[in-house]
């Protein structure tokens, strides 16, 4: 093991420098000297970073356990929120009235489908919106609906897209985001309604919420609605190959 | 080959930047979640694949010498691929064909970003069952020595001369080497 006690004092720098060279030039003529020196120095370094690296993964994975958690809460008491801002939104008898019609429209759609559930987890996605003017109070309403948005927490940023868009109704991006967000909520209906208004209006968006309201349908378990709808997205619109993508495995 | 702009998410979780990883949990869960339950897994499947897919990467870049150059979701996608795979041959289920994700594209930067972690997860597992193969002894030494600050320390610490350390730690280390050397897996390992 004399070989090693030297392998030992070259990683840790205590060879005087004529060993050194002498040792050196054993290595580059035994290229087995070679590989036990490269193996022995990458033990050393992961031996040497073990401990380290132990702690930090579990500071890494208490983190992402507290997102986790988070995210399972936020369900949770996002669960419990709907009925209050319905409340707070139409009054309680026209509430009643849209609970009605939601329980009705989802008794006689709700066929879930777990290859559609399973596709709509795969193409549903928004880019994360982005606020450059937070200058005034209606602005500061969208960067609130804005952050809620871009963490994923619909729920929240549903009551402050209706304040920002109830001020300013002509901003088709935020309308198509709150159309996702509902969408995202399981709000079908309120959704459609916003997708619509975004789809036939004149703004840049207009291929995107075809797009979510083919998947609203695909959500909603009605595979041939969302056929119908896909095939309309044209070859030069965005989405057309996500679209086709979709087709196909629908 | 250039740094992609996504690296910053490889160095959140180097740092556990907390915000950042909270972020990618948010950006990323659902597909994984929907990949996951389509490949015969659930709910908290997916979570534990997504929570093994980042200390991985974590443990692959805090070496410093690891470099994203392909879009962050197609590489951690290939991950959690990978991970799930484990998983599954873990729970006795082998052969089982998984689906592609659509979603991603899966170019030649994210294959070479992908072989070169798994290459670094293939190193770290077979240093870590040769130093579980290396007599106790041996195993509890190197254990001290690379716990405590200098080599005087853990002489003291063991009640052995220092000569006598450095020439135990150097055998076993030698021991550990040659496991590793003689190994098939290495082998297979270009280091």
């Amino acid at each position: 093991m004399e070989k090693y006690e030297q392998i030992e004092a070259y990683v840790n720098g205590l060879m005087e420098p004529a060993e050194k060279t002498v040792f050196e030039g054993q290595l580059a003529a035994e290229p087995s000297l070679k590989e036990q020196l490269v193996i022995y120095q990458q033990l050393h370094h992961h031996l040497q970073n073990s401990e380290r690296l132990a702690q930090g993964e579990i500071a890494l994975k208490n983190t992402i356990q507290e997102a986790i958690d988070e995210q399972k809460a936020m369900a949770s008491i996002q669960a419990k929120v709907v009925p209050m801002r319905r409340r707070w939104l139409v009054g309680i008898s026209a509430a009643a009235a849209v609970i009605v019609v939601i329980l009705v429209v989802r008794m006689a759609f709700f066929a879930p489908h777990i290859d559609n559930q399973t596709l709509y987890a795969q193409y549903s996605s928004f880019e994360n919106l982005s606020v450059t003017d937070r200058s005034n109070q209606t602005d500061s309403l969208l960067n609130i609906a804005v952050t809620f948005f871009n963490k994923g927490d619909f729920k929240q940023a549903i009551p402050a897209f209706d304040a920002y868009l109830a001020a300013k109704p002509d901003q088709a991006h935020f309308q198509l985001a709150r159309g996702y967000a509902l969408l995202q909520t399981g709000d079908y209906a309120a959704a459609e309604k916003d997708l619509l208004i975004v789809e036939n209006g004149a703004s840049a968006y207009t291929s995107q919420a075809t797009w979510y309201r083919a998947l609203s349908q695909l959500k909603q378990g009605n595979t041939d609605a969302a056929k119908k709808i896909l095939s309309t997205i044209q070859k030069n619109e965005e989405n057309y190959e996500q679209a086709q993508e979709l087709l196909n495995k629908l | 080959m250039s740094v992609h702009p996504d690296h910053i998410y490889v160095e959140a979780l180097v740092k556990n930047d907390t915000a950042l990883v909270k972020k990618i949990y948010v950006n990323h869960i659902g597909r994984i979640r929907g990949w996951v339950i389509k490949n015969g897994g659930d709910s908290n499947d997916a979570d534990d694949v997504f929570q093994e897919a980042l200390t991985s990467i974590y443990r692959t870049a805090s070496g410093g010498s690891f470099t994203l150059t392909c879009p962050f979701d197609a590489f951690l996608f290939m991950v959690c691929r990978n991970k799930w795979i484990n998983m599954l041959e873990n729970k006795g289920r082998k052969g089982v064909t998984l689906t592609d994700f659509s979603g991603y594209n899966a170019d030649k930067l994210v294959s070479q970003n992908t072989e070169e972690w798994q290459l670094h997860e293939a190193k770290e597992t077979l240093f870590k069952k040769k130093l579980a193969a290396l007599g106790k002894a041996c195993r509890e030494l190197l254990t001290v020595c690379y716990t405590t600050k200098s080599m005087e320390e853990v002489a003291a610490k063991l009640g052995f001369s220092y000569a006598y350390v450095r020439k135990k730690k150097s055998e076993c280390m030698g021991q550990l080497t040659e496991l590793v050397r003689s190994s098939p897996e290495y082998n297979q390992i270009n280091m």
